[in-house]
């Protein structure tokens, strides 16, 4: 799960955005994806060195799905609202930054796991965070103003 | 916990009545345990239940519920949401596997555990409600057939 983790962090930093080559066998994701995500729509392939990545419209959100070559689904990413968030996470942001302003909110999945990042704009400090679907809250970077 | 939990999860599915009241009928500990957590609340308003208190209040634009014990300690929040409002990967199993269903309540139960998701899926003849904990997968909390 964490290595899956790594590499999914690794990938949403740089994407090798090339066209899906329709390699032998065709898209090992495909079936996968269909299975997923059924009623995607403006799917875009794109072939990583080791990951497949889909970016496709589901609900009205845009969304990036990843796949390893062997086709398994490894996590997704969207944008969402702050409003979107689960209420713990809510809870957790208003306890400990009160009405800061919440930007750049990500939401991921990685199996059944669900977690966020965000960048948080205190008065002193603008923090980039990931916070667990329980609310669990990492700083990952910290940048005095 | 586990049984106010679950007696808190009845009370929002089937619905009950409540007594409406002013600030001055409801536990000082509650008042300001919910004034601290839910700084920027605006249009509160305090019933009295069995034996707990519930406060309906306006936050970030949203209609959330909350409730305390009689001694003032904070239960859970609770809200109702749109499915667009769930985490993807349990918007997606709920159209994998009960695609035939409509939806007809979801809501959202968080306490100092975690997040709870609650959905009502109806057909012609058949009402199930489904949990989850945390975001994971869907379990089958309550099933009967329509009279």
């Amino acid at each position: 799960m964490k290595r899956s983790i790594i590499v999914f962090s690794a990938i949403l930093s740089v994407i090798t955005a090339t066209a899906f080559a329709g390699a032998k066998g065709g898209n090992p994701a495909e079936a996968t994806f269909q299975k997923e995500f059924n009623g995607a729509t403006d799917v875009k392939w794109n072939e990583g060195k080791d990951v497949i990545s889909a970016s496709f419209v589901l609900s009205d959100s845009r969304v990036i799905a990843y796949f390893s070559t062997e086709g398994e689904l490894l996590g997704t990413a969207r944008n969402v609202l702050f409003n979107q968030l689960p209420l713990a996470v809510i809870r957790e942001i208003n306890n400990r930054y009160g009405n800061a302003p919440v930007f750049d909110i990500v939401e991921y999945t990685s199996g059944t796991d669900t977690f966020y990042g965000m960048v948080v704009d205190t008065p002193t400090k603008r923090l980039k965070l990931k916070i667990s679907a329980e609310g669990e809250v990492t700083v990952q970077q910290k940048e005095k103003k | 916990m586990k049984k106010i939990m679950m007696m808190l999860a009845l009370v929002l599915t089937i619905g009950t009545s409540f007594a409406y009241t002013g600030e001055e009928a409801i536990n000082k500990q509650a008042l300001n345990a919910f004034k601290k957590e839910f700084t920027g609340a605006t249009d509160a308003a305090w019933t009295v239940g069995a034996n707990y208190y519930k406060v309906t209040f306006s936050l970030n634009d949203q209609k959330l519920f909350a409730y305390y014990n009689t001694q003032g300690d904070f239960l859970a929040v609770t809200r109702n949401i749109s499915s667009l409002q769930l985490p993807l990967n349990l918007q997606t199993s709920l159209k994998r596997s009960y695609n035939s269903y409509w939806i007809s309540d979801l809501f959202e139960v968080a306490n100092n555990d975690g997040t709870n998701y609650y959905v009502t899926l109806e057909t012609a003849d058949t009402k199930i409600i489904l949990k989850s904990a945390d975001g994971r997968d869907w379990t089958v909390y309550q099933k009967s057939k329509k009279a």
